[in-house]
């Protein structure tokens, strides 16, 4: 047998040990930088989906878009912002960051509920509130800060 | 005057047939996060298309054979394959991502969900590649592909301040908030999208199929020396318009919808009825191109009949692989992937295959066996390589970066 050919399992068996120590070596904890990059991510993509629909909003009140196409950027934006809630919601919070993940938690549900709301009241009635567009206006500002804080 | 209006169609065609599904996505995305700061990679990609379909374009005119039949003779079954497996993948994934952007289009219109459109398209796709005559298909096509010039009179309606966009243009100016690694990916995305390998096959296996000679190079660089940088302007307004109304207020497009913000806000109904015709007109014309360059390749590479010139019966297998890669495509969308992201993957994959697609197209423009006195001369030739280095840094890059930022997170 020649060394080259004796060299192939020793190779593979050493890439098995490197691997089931890698897996020994799982991490017990979730990492606090990892989690606050998600939801940095996960915010500024929320707050980016709420400013979406209030624009979308204020030109539909001035007839700038037809029906159709306001509703479908808006159940398009319902859908992102409810991917980003899940995308955060879904992780184990690190134990240094408990009390910000339930503020993140809140503030993505508030955006995924508003932004739900706001796109069932446009295609029941076609009427844009004042006070729909301001809170859209107020939520994406927090959604922002809350990303730059992160 | 024949030829002057065979010259200006030809010119409006490429305008209207140059934008797809990755330039509008790629560019409203980045308008609406970096505003104009990549705009000069669009000049860079827009200036590499022409070298490389000026290129195939006269190959195909002097040889009367399409590149890819030619790569095959000239570099050996083994370097072609490459070439074929590398172009071949990510025309494919580009067309998955064309069809499902009719599909959206149309959402847009109806408010019906995407999903229910793409058997539709497809099968409206498949019945122009089976029976629409090559040249109205171009030409129709890419003619209401213009309807995308709104986007150019979108921006100037919104009077946007102009020195400071060419400001941001020339001197790469990002946002602060923006990493430099994140830059560096929608570089590679942009540049992918503009220079994407499909259009060199189609182009000059069109060539073939409209049967160009020698006397027909002029017309060609007409239409690739003015149509394609005019087509590229439609990128930047895209992308403008997006960096005037998007940016702001924190606005990133991640879905067609949001691409056509921009022209309801400067426009209203209008314009957006014209946008909405050009997302569909656009992306209907690359799907076709696209479909139709997946059989091109495959069937020059294994020398099967091919072409919309001879009668299907004649070019059975070529016909075959299109119906299959509509039925494939169909089928992935269905599985509910977003066709956005595919896209994504689309034009990073790309800027991956372009070495692949665009060495073999220097070589052989090179060999005078070929070629003869329409063998490259010093300038094609110093573009081309200078092209060639910036690709292989492109496709070196692409990965790395696509992972590194999460695909521009």
């Amino acid at each position: 047998m020649s060394t080259r050919a004796a060299g192939g399992p020793a190779v593979v068996v050493l890439l098995l040990l490197a691997l089931l120590l890698g897996a020994c070596g799982t991490v017990k904890e979730p990492d606090p930088e990892d989690w606050d990059e998600t939801a940095r991510v996960s915010l500024t993509d929320a707050a980016s989906e709420v400013s979406a629909v209030k624009l979308t909003l204020v030109h539909a009140r001035s007839d700038d878009l037809w029906r159709s196409y306001a509703v479908v950027v808006l159940a398009d934006a319902e859908e992102a912002v409810g991917k980003a809630e899940d995308k955060v919601t879904v992780l184990q919070p690190p134990p240094a960051r408990t009390k910000v993940a339930d503020k993140v938690a809140n503030l993505l549900a508030t955006a995924s509920d508003v932004v739900g709301k706001a796109r069932q009241s446009y295609v029941a009635s076609h009427r844009v509130e004042d006070q729909l567009l301001h809170r859209l206006d107020v939520l994406a500002g927090r959604l922002e800060h809350q990303a730059k804080a992160l | 005057m024949k030829k002057y209006l065979a010259v200006f169609l030809g010119i409006l065609s490429a305008i209207g047939g140059f934008v797809d599904i990755g330039d509008l996505v790629t560019n409203a995305q980045v308008g609406s996060r970096f505003g104009m700061s990549l705009g000069w990679v669009v000049v860079i990609g827009v200036l590499g298309i022409c070298v490389f379909a000026e290129m195939s374009g006269r190959v195909a005119a002097v040889s009367h054979r399409p590149v890819f039949d030619l790569v095959r003779e000239r570099l050996g079954p083994r370097v072609g394959f490459l070439n074929l497996f590398g172009s071949v993948a990510v025309t494919f994934l580009t067309f998955i991502a064309e069809i499902g952007g009719v599909a959206l289009g149309l959402e847009l219109v109806t408010s019906v969900y995407y999903l229910l459109w793409v058997p539709f398209v497809a099968v409206l796709v498949w019945v122009i590649l089976w029976r629409a005559k090559f040249s109205a298909m171009e030409n129709v096509l890419g003619m209401m592909g213009l309807a995308l010039v709104v986007f150019g009179v979108a921006l100037w309606h919104l009077h946007p301040d102009w020195t400071h966009l060419v400001n941001q243009m020339a001197t790469a100016d990002k946002p602060h908030d923006e990493g430099w690694l994140v830059y560096c990916y929608y570089a590679v995305a942009l540049f992918g999208a503009a220079m994407t390998p499909y259009e060199v096959f189609f182009f000059s296996s069109g060539g073939v199929e409209e049967r160009w000679t020698e006397k027909d190079i002029g017309l060609m660089r007409a239409n690739v020396l003015i149509g394609f940088p005019l087509g590229g302007l439609l990128s930047l307004a895209i992308a403008g318009a997006a960096a005037v109304v998007l940016l702001p207020p924190g606005i990133s497009v991640d879905t067609l919808g949001q691409v056509g913000l921009p022209v309801a806000v400067s426009l209203g109904k209008i314009g957006l009825g014209i946008a909405v015709l050009g997302f569909v007109a656009a992306t209907l014309g690359a799907a076709c191109e696209t479909g139709l360059s997946v059989g091109y390749s495959v069937a020059q590479y294994f020398g099967f009949q091919w072409g919309k010139y001879v009668r299907p019966n004649e070019a059975a297998m070529f016909h075959t692989l299109i119906a299959v890669s509509v039925a494939i495509g169909a089928g992935v969308l269905m599985t509910a992937v977003d066709p956005i992201i595919v896209t994504e993957f689309s034009v990073v994959f790309s800027a991956l295959a372009l070495p692949l697609t665009y060495f073999p197209i220097l070589v052989v423009a090179n060999d005078p066996d070929y070629m003869g006195e329409h063998a490259n001369g010093p300038v094609a030739n110093t573009l081309g390589l200078i092209y060639l280095v910036l690709v292989v840094v492109a496709s070196v890059a692409a990965i790395p970066l696509m992972i590194i930022t999460k695909m521009g997170q």
